[in-house]
């Protein structure tokens, strides 16, 4: 069971969810700033 | 003046961030998606609808809690919500999941794990999802129970009925018999001479 569960952990993260969360981020700084302003 | 530099110091000393909690988080719960829907692409469009509902809803975690057991429960909801909604798919039709298994370099028991994934299909919903939560992601029983929506007995309950069907289905004593065979077990403990 372990086994399984650790080949997909060990595979990494895709590039698409990395992209998201930056995306995400991105969007929430500009809208502090914004705020801010 | 000294100009501020990133490094590996400073980056330890940053304050707790609910993006860097999500992103160490993100493997696992990407190991337990796949373990529910036995597939890769679907696993990571329910990953990426559970971060963006996670992040929606940031402002209700309190930052230092348990991060993985809150975005476990968003994904497990998602996962059945999904399903209702367009009803029960044949998991892992075309082989996607067992097929990226036979090829990982660091497992001898290539065998082992297919036959195991496929009985790890063959078990109720509810009975997979939680062997896959006390036995591999790590969760103790009141975790799990609480991902569950459900009481600690039944948790226990259903592991305990969980094991007993794998090694129905396996036609195993025990965890030992989980292992390399025996040929493979000599390869892969006996140390080589040079």
């Amino acid at each position: 069971m372990r086994a399984l569960y650790g080949a997909v952990q060990e595979e990494g993260i895709p590039d698409k969810l990395l992209d998201l969360l930056d995306r995400l981020d991105e969007v929430e700084r500009q809208a502090k700033s914004a705020k801010d302003e | 003046m000294a100009v501020p530099t990133t490094t590996a110091a400073t980056a330890r000393s940053e304050p707790p961030s609910f993006k860097r909690e999500l992103l160490a988080t993100l493997p696992s719960l990407r190991a337990f998606a796949v373990s529910l829907s036995g597939r890769h692409d679907k696993a990571d469009d329910l990953v990426q609808d559970t971060v963006m509902k996670a992040w929606a809803k940031q402002e209700s975690f309190e930052l230092g809690t348990n991060i993985k057991a809150w975005l476990f429960t968003i994904l497990r909801n998602e996962f059945y919500s999904q399903m209702r909604k367009r009803g029960r798919e044949v998991q892992d039709t075309d082989g996607a999941f067992t097929e990226r298994m036979a090829v990982h370099p660091s497992q001898y028991g290539i065998v082992d794990l297919n036959d195991f994934r496929k009985a790890l299909d063959k078990l109720p919903d509810d009975q997979r999802e939680a062997v896959i939560l006390i036995g591999a992601s790590g969760f103790s029983y009141e975790e799990a129970a609480e991902i569950c929506h459900c009481a600690i007995g039944t948790m226990k309950s259903r592991v305990s009925r969980a094991r007993t069907k794998l090694q129905e289905l396996l036609q195993v004593a025990g965890q030992s018999d989980y292992g390399p065979d025996a040929v493979s077990a000599q390869v892969t403990t006996i140390p080589h001479l040079s």
